[in-house]
This record gives C-alpha cells, structure tokens and sequence, in this order.
C-alpha cells in the first residue's frame, strides 16, 4: 500500500468534517441550511436523478468491496 | 531526456483522473439542479387541479402498496444499474482500457452486490414496517399509493438555494481533491487509499460494508415506505 504524508490524510478528514458540520448545522434547525437528505431528495425528484445516485452507490461498492477481489475457486 | 513519454503520460493520467471526476460531479450537479428547479416552479404550473401537489412524477404513478413500492425500487435498480454499465463501458473504450477484467469485474461485480443487498433491504425493511412506529400508519399495514410519492417537498422549498450551493461547493471540493489525488499529485492520497486504510482490520471492513448498505436502505428504500398517508 502506498505511503502518503499525514497532511494528505487530514486534508481528507477536514473536508469530511467541513460536510459533518454543515449536516451538524442543518440539524440544530440554523435556517438556510438544508440537510444531507434534502440535497438527495432534491436530486431524487426526477428519475434520472435517482439512477445517477443509485449508479453512484452501486459504483462505490463495486469499487471498495468487489474489485480486485478473488473468490475461492476462481480459476 | 524523455520528455516526450512522461509529458503523454502525465497528460494520460491526468485524462484518467479528471473525465470522470468532472463527468461524475456534472451528472450530480445536473440532477440536483433540475430537482431544486422543479421544486422552486410556481405549484400552479406543478400540478393539475386533480393531482395532489407536489406529486410529480411519482404521484401519476398507478396501482398502490407494495406493488407501487416494488415497481418504484425496480425502476431505480434497472435505471441505475443500465446508467453505471453505460458510463462504465465508455470509460473502458474512451479514456482509459483499464486491466483485463474490468468490464467482467464490472458487469458481474455490481450484480452480485445487488444479489447481496437485496435480501438485506427486503429484511430490514419488512422488520421498519413490523416495528411500531409513531408516524401515524400502525405497525404492519402495508404502505399505500400515495404513501409513495416524493417526501417533504414543501419542508425542502424553505430553504434558500444558497444553502443547496453550500453543499455543491462542498462536493465539489471532495471531487476536485480525489480529481487531484487520482491525477497523482504528491502527497495527496486518493478516498480508495482512505478507505484501503480503514478497510486493513477485518472490523473496518464490515463497519464500512454496513454504512454503504445502510445508506442503500436509506436511500433507495426507506424514503419511500416512511410516508405520511397522502
């Protein structure tokens, strides 16, 4: 596994913490501020949205837990 | 000097690196354009005199129940499933001819997740509808037509579309820096190494599998057996 300086890695955490507080913000009710949730309803108000996201969450779990994998018995 | 082989190179992962990502947050992007449009489109013009407000496309949506239920996940799955092979096979012959057994890996990879989560969400949602709840339906009645229409629209119209960039802008940052990790800028790790990370220790693994079915359940199907009745 390849070795990446530290900084990389918080980079990752701030930018995940910068969407957990702004989701944090929505929840304490702070107006203006729509949550996760609404995003995605907003996004699954059409059809073709819904296959988009649907095509997304089916890719990340191809990606992360499927691929480059290889079953018992495969030849 | 070899300039020449290292500048394509460059220029071939950058290529790899940024279609997709630019691709991947367009198509969101698009799509969450189009829904805040039709959200913030005057109700008039939304929905007919007899058709309930804010039911969309959804609510023309014919039969009730589980069946309603049934064709609504279906559509989604065969859309969604048809939409990732599309894009998969255009990547493979446009931009970059990934390893031998990738469109394999692809096409039989995502089935059998399907395969998986299916009884996954067919379980938890059958144990969501016999748990008692306090939104109003009792305990094991099946959801019903107009349970399945489009959720809260009007709860989501009262926030100001500012709020909707704030979370575009923050998207955007997570595809322009995964755009750059994937583009092999040093020191920048790609989300795969994050998750590599996580996923070393057997419990990071299951913890991680858990959140994305989780998060299918949550999106794909609980959204539309939650409902108020209409």
């Amino acid at each position: 596994m390849a070795r990446y300086p530290l900084i990389g890695y918080l980079a990752w955490t701030v930018l995940f913490g910068a969407l957990f507080a702004w989701e944090g913000l929505a929840r304490a009710g702070v107006t203006g501020v729509p949550a996760f949730s609404g995003v995605f309803r907003a996004i699954m108000r059409n059809q073709v949205g819904r296959w988009a996201l649907f095509a997304l969450w089916l890719w990340a779990g191809w990606h992360f837990f499927v691929r480059g994998w290889h079953f018992l018995l495969r030849a | 000097m070899p300039t020449g082989p290292v500048i394509v190179l460059a220029a071939s992962a950058d290529r790899q690196a940024l279609v997709p990502m630019a691709a991947g947050y367009l198509i969101l992007m698009s799509a969450l354009a189009l829904g805040l449009r039709r959200l913030y489109r005057p109700r008039a013009t939304q929905a007919g005199p007899g058709q309930s407000p804010g039911a969309g496309s959804a609510g023309s949506r014919r039969g009730g129940g589980w069946a309603a239920l049934a064709r609504q996940v279906t559509g989604t799955v065969v859309g969604g499933y048809l939409l990732l092979m599309a894009v998969v096979v255009a990547y493979y012959y446009a931009v970059a001819r990934v390893g031998p057994g990738f469109l394999q890996s692809a096409v039989t990879g995502t089935a059998l997740l399907i395969g998986l989560a299916a009884p996954v969400f067919a379980a938890a949602s059958w144990l969501a509808e016999r748990l008692p709840r306090q939104r109003g339906r009792p305990a094991g009645h099946p959801p019903v037509a107009g349970d399945l229409l489009p959720p809260r629209e009007v709860s989501i119209a009262r926030h100001p579309v500012i709020g909707y960039l704030a979370w575009a802008v923050l998207f955007g940052a997570l595809f322009a820096w995964e755009g750059l990790a994937l583009a092999r800028v040093t020191g920048i790790p790609s989300l795969s190494d994050v998750v590599r990370v996580i996923m070393r220790y057997p419990v990071g693994r299951w913890a991680l599998f858990a959140l994305w079915l989780w998060a299918g359940w949550q999106l794909f199907i609980r959204r539309w057996l939650f409902l108020p009745r209409a």
